[in-house]
């Protein structure tokens, strides 16, 4: 049965059932989601790409909300636990909608935790539907002057925080900006970057070189919010397809794991990442 | 935004008692209510506990997908909220200090 489940698996680019992409799988079908053979070849995929280039060591979280329900979409692709979702989200075929309001998602750990630090941080989403208020992705001590693990982009802005309380805009434009694979890495205290994939990838704004020894957010991540519990705030009403953090990539690292994901999300849903 | 105006102690309760329907079925905690202080308007001092009809109807899990109104705490769970004719209307605002 197991080696007829991996040949049934096995693509054009794939040889063999990753046991991530197994055990991913298994939780999403065992929370009630239907997994198709194309999205199963998607994720199997996805898995060995990030292996055999080196990226997925990297990630920490990652969740996939476009399974339409609030379980299979709370499932972490890495270690395979659950965050939890608060308030009004909206779970599409496809992608996750904040209403802006009281919408919320709660990792299961904090960036600190996994190790994000002065040095090292990434911080990435997918949106499908761009959010015009909020924080996407809001990792937050309480109030005011609070460490943080924040990315977020309102309407023609992308602004990245990582440890510290200085607010880095690194790109502006138009209401475009909030859309596709927004990643934020970094990869020394001296090196925070942004990139943006959508029909291609590119850097936005410049490297933020500024010395940094603050620590990273030590209150469990948030997505669609910022902060927790009844700190948190900035509700976002973004349409988010997938999202997580990690340890710093590369430049080329960045490159592989923003195409590899838009692959993943684009054959799994049938969308096409605007 | 539609849903009860209670008390800190109250909205804890309401958001426990869904968490252990969850964990009672030996599922993780993978979706709350929610609970939020009011800080301004009439019912300022008290906590938000969403119950509108997108939170009613929000797919949880399973095929097809199970709702909060599907599982049998429900009903107990929103009478000791007051009932649903207990709601109430309030102003995003009056949740929500953006900074």
């Amino acid at each position: 049965m197991q080696y007829a489940y991996a040949y049934q698996l096995n693509g054009s680019q794939t040889s063999g059932l990753d046991p991530d992409a197994k055990a991913y799988i298994n939780a999403v079908v065992g929370a009630g989601a239907t997994v198709t053979s194309t999205q199963r070849n998607a994720i199997n995929n996805f898995y060995k790409t990030g292996k055999k280039d080196g990226w997925y060591s990297q990630l920490k979280r990652m969740y996939l909300p476009i399974w339409a329900a609030a379980s299979p979409n709370a499932i972490d692709m890495v270690v395979r636990t659950s965050g939890t979702f608060g308030g009004g989200i909206t779970h599409s075929s496809g992608y996750a909608t904040g209403n802006g309001s009281t919408g919320y998602f709660e990792y299961d750990t904090t960036a600190v935790t996994q190790g994000l630090s002065a040095s090292t941080g990434l911080l990435f989403w997918l949106s499908y539907v761009g959010g015009t208020v909020g924080f996407q992705l809001g990792g937050f001590n309480g109030t005011g002057t609070g460490n943080r693990a924040v990315l977020y982009a309102a309407p023609g802005a992308i602004t990245s925080e990582q440890t510290t309380l200085t607010t880095t805009v690194f790109a502006t434009g138009g209401t475009s900006f909030n859309l596709g694979i927004v990643l934020s890495t970094r990869t020394s205290t001296t090196s925070h970057k942004v990139f943006q994939r959508r029909t291609t990838f590119a850097q936005r704004g410049a490297t933020n070189t500024t010395a940094e020894t603050v620590a990273s957010s030590s209150v469990n991540q948030a997505a669609w919010a910022r902060g927790q519990g009844a700190t948190r705030t900035n509700f976002s009403n973004a349409g988010l397809g997938a999202h997580g953090f990690g340890l710093g990539m590369t430049d080329l690292q960045a490159e592989n794991f923003t195409l590899a994901l838009k692959t993943l999300w684009e054959t799994s849903t049938g969308l096409a990442l605007p | 935004m539609i849903g009860f105006a209670v008390t800190q102690a109250k909205a804890q309760e309401a958001n426990d008692a869904v968490a252990l329907a969850q964990t009672s079925r030996g599922f993780p905690v993978f979706w709350l209510p929610g609970q939020y202080p009011i800080v301004s308007g009439m019912y300022s001092g008290l906590v938000f506990v969403p119950c509108d009809d997108q939170i009613l109807s929000t797919p949880l899990r399973g095929n097809p997908p199970l709702t909060p109104v599907d599982f049998p705490e429900f009903d107990q769970i929103i009478d000791d909220l007051g009932g649903m004719s207990a709601r109430i209307t309030i102003s995003p605002s009056d949740i929500i200090p953006t900074e």
